[in-house]
């Protein structure tokens, strides 16, 4: 910190050297020079203390000034931090989906066997007192090709007053508790059924989003967003600038100091102007995708690192009105509205050691007759999944999960196992709530 | 649906502005620790509101970003805290999505103590396989005395500037503070005089400031590496060290696990203590003062067995 050259007593002399046009002292600094010649080092550190006293005043009112001086331009690179993350699968029935709905294609599992997870590299930094930026890339491959896909790139205002800040770019907006966060730091290793269906393992677009943190004692945020629409569940080639926004309002606050809590309502909204297609499926319309979740955290004497017991849930509705087209069939009128939800339990018994369930399901409904008997039919079947999984962390930034997963989302069941490693390397990553 | 929505926004913007209006001229002080908030309420005395973010209980470093401190640091005028690194899993993400431009990094009034005195251990070597480094150093300064009370100096210039009104009273029990606190501090340090040069063990090296101030040597962690927790293997080298080196104590804080030092006094005899290691870590520790006082005491009394 540039700060800290100030404190110690030699380095103070240094700066003072750079300092002495400014202060108009050479005669001071003659004299420190003599004395030092004498060897006299009580004086001078008597000496050295006055002129830091100076530089601290010259410092309060040209910091800036200052703050060129001690840095060099490496201290201007941005934070870098990388994630690596691979897993183990092995599945019995590979290919188990889900009935009744279409994902995209981050809505997939991964295939069997090894497999790369997302490996990200996210940078950023504070651009100047008013704005940050960050960047985030994930290496990802599909269909057997590596490619860079961008996940984040924004902007973000810092420092507005009244508690507003803007976020502009790529993004992943705000939508339930889920969307915003990257996948690494959840504690599945893959998305509960209702974040696959809905919104391909996590929306992300282009756009800029607004917040607002209300001036409560408890925490309030309200907020929403315009995006292009270009990636699913919207696709609004058509409508660029307006094909899909948002609106959330999230609260929560501490009980005590071993509990806290955060609840949130989302509502997205997103144009299908041109058509969205999964796997020969055409959807065109639009949609409503409204999300509720809750989640709290018990840790004892507030000392999450020993221990903590957290549990979350979410609950999706989506309201989907247009044509659906069967792999070139023709359109069929679609007005219908579909379900999911999970609910976890983790519970972190050993300081490295956590243990955690989830439940996820969907509720389809029944399907237009024109539609009977194709993908989109779930012919009364629940997709459900059972999730159980054992994590074992060397240290915040290492960790090591198990994970079984008793599949019922298609109409054949599917057991799955996954072993997986994730780590994080560079600086040092937030712990969000 | 998009009604029942739009009508929860709109009462919670309705709510806030009623709040705006009815919110008072107290500077709020948001402290990272228990001890930033001591000091706060020695300059600031009932003049301002002061928040602790973490209780003594709570290890600063592993806090997670909480929607109860968010809405805390919203409404916050001056933020202080320990820094080299200590609350960056946190305080930097809050700020981000709460903060005013004034407690931003390089805001006025956002105090990171450690940038203003002297980090002690700093890492030659800042690399991971390290453990959980700090480039700045050691973050833990407030248990040396003596960065109270410069630090009690720049929070009193910084609450003087963001409340003139009370500028004159926030310098006048600042001056108190540095009398009194100077003359205890010669006093606990007499008090101190046999502890030097003994030896301890210590959980993390989180006590490195009273240790030095107090000039005893630490001899050894329980961590193999910071942030890294004992292991057995690690564990019997120091006690192996501990059979032919004079051990005083093992000594751990509030918000670690007393395990491993019970385990290394089992075999070898060695006392294990846990200093209160801030403001509230035990019930003797009330006040700054009791802080050190109580430190002190329970260091001298380790020696009568």
């Amino acid at each position: 910190m540039c700060k800290n050259i100030f404190c110690s007593k030699s380095s103070a002399f240094l700066a003072l050297a750079f300092l002495l046009p400014v202060l108009n002292i050479p005669e001071a600094a003659a004299q420190a020079g003599r004395k030092t010649n004498n060897h006299d080092m009580e004086s001078i550190y008597k000496r050295i203390e006055q002129l830091e006293r100076e530089i601290g005043e010259i410092r309060q009112k040209e910091p800036e000034q200052s703050a060129k001086q001690s840095l060099g331009l490496s201290a201007f690179n941005p934070y870098i931090s990388i994630v690596l993350n691979g897993k183990y699968s092995y599945y019995s029935n590979e290919e188990s989906g889900i009935a009744g709905f279409q994902t995209g294609e981050e809505g997939e599992l991964p295939e069997k066997g090894f497999s790369l997870g997302e490996s990200e590299i996210n940078m950023g930094a504070n651009i100047d007192d008013k704005f940050l930026g960050n960047l985030t890339a994930a290496i990802v491959n599909e269909d057997g090709e590596d490619k860079i896909e961008l996940e984040e790139a924004f902007l973000q205002t810092i420092g507005l007053p009244c508690g507003i800040s803007l976020t502009a770019g790529r993004m992943k907006p705000v939508f339930g508790y889920l969307n915003e966060k990257h996948s690494h730091t959840d504690d599945f290793s893959d998305r509960p059924l209702p974040y696959r269906v809905y919104l391909n393992g996590g929306y992300k677009d282009d756009g800029a989003q607004f917040a607002f943190v209300l001036p409560f004692s408890f925490y309030v945020e309200t907020g929403g967003g315009l995006y292009n629409g270009t990636h699913f569940p919207a696709s609004a080639e058509a409508d660029r600038g307006n094909g899909a926004s948002t609106a959330y309002l999230r609260f929560g606050g501490d009980i005590g100091v071993s509990n806290s809590w955060l609840a949130g309502a989302s509502w997205l909204h997103s144009k299908n102007n041109a058509a969205r297609e999964t796997e020969g499926i055409e959807f065109t319309g639009k949609s409503d995708l409204y999300g509720f979740f809750l989640k709290h955290t018990y840790s004892p004497g507030g000392n999450s690192r020993h221990s903590e017991f957290s549990v979350q849930g979410e609950y999706l509705i989506r309201n989907e009105k247009g044509f659906y087209d069967i792999e070139g069939g023709g359109p069929n009128k679609f007005d219908n509205k579909s379900s999911g939800w999970y609910a976890q339990a983790v519970y972190k018994f050993l300081p490295r050691w956590k243990a955690g369930y989830r439940y996820s399901r969907m509720k389809p409904e029944k399907v237009p007759a024109a539609l009977a008997d194709t993908p989109l039919d779930a012919k009364d079947h629940k997709p459900e999944i059972h999730t159980a999984m054992l994590q074992w962390d060397n240290s915040e930034f290492s960790r090591i999960r198990f994970q079984y997963s008793h599949d019922r989302a298609d109409f054949e069941r599917d057991d799955r196992f996954t072993v997986e490693y994730t780590v994080t390397f560079g600086a040092h990553g937030a712990h969000s709530f | 649906m998009k009604k029942i929505f739009l009508f929860f926004i709109f009462t919670a913007a309705g709510f806030s502005a009623a709040d705006l209006s009815a919110a008072g001229k107290t500077p709020s002080i948001f402290a990272c620790e228990p001890e930033w908030a001591a000091l706060a309420t020695e300059i600031a005395g009932d003049r301002a509101k002061t928040y602790s973010a973490t209780a003594a209980a709570q290890d600063a470093h592993y806090i997670q970003a909480k929607p109860g401190l968010m809405a805390k640091i919203r409404n916050s005028d001056i933020v202080i805290c320990s820094g080299a690194e200590l609350e960056t899993g946190w305080l930097p993400l809050i700020l981000r999505k709460a903060g005013s431009s004034k407690v931003q990094e390089g805001g006025e009034n956002l105090i990171y103590a450690a940038d203003y005195v002297e980090t002690i251990e700093k890492p030659a070597r800042i690399d991971r396989s390290e453990g959980d480094v700090h480039p700045e150093g050691n973050p833990h300064i407030h248990l040396n005395p003596y960065n109270m009370l410069k630090i009690a100096d720049i929070l009193t210039e910084k609450l003087s500037a963001a409340d003139p009104e009370n500028a004159e009273f926030y310098s006048k029990s600042n001056k108190t503070f540095q009398k009194n606190f100077s003359a205890k501090i010669k006093e606990w340090e007499k008090k101190a005089a046999p502890l030097a040069g003994k030896n301890i063990i210590t959980n993390h090296k989180n006590m490195s400031y009273l240790f030095s101030w107090l000039k005893i040597k630490t001899a050894g962690t329980l961590e193999p590496k910071p942030g890294i927790p004992a292991t057995s293997k690690h564990l019997a080298g120091l006690k192996d060290m501990a059979k032919t080196e004079d051990i005083y104590a093992v000594v751990y804080a509030p918000f670690e696990s007393p395990r491993a030092a019970k385990w290394l006094s089992r075999q070898t005899g060695i006392k294990y203590i846990m200093l209160p290691y801030t403001v509230g870590g035990n019930s003797q520790s009330k006040t700054l003062y009791d802080l050190y006082e109580n430190s002190i005491d329970i260091l001298l009394e380790a020696d009568d067995k």
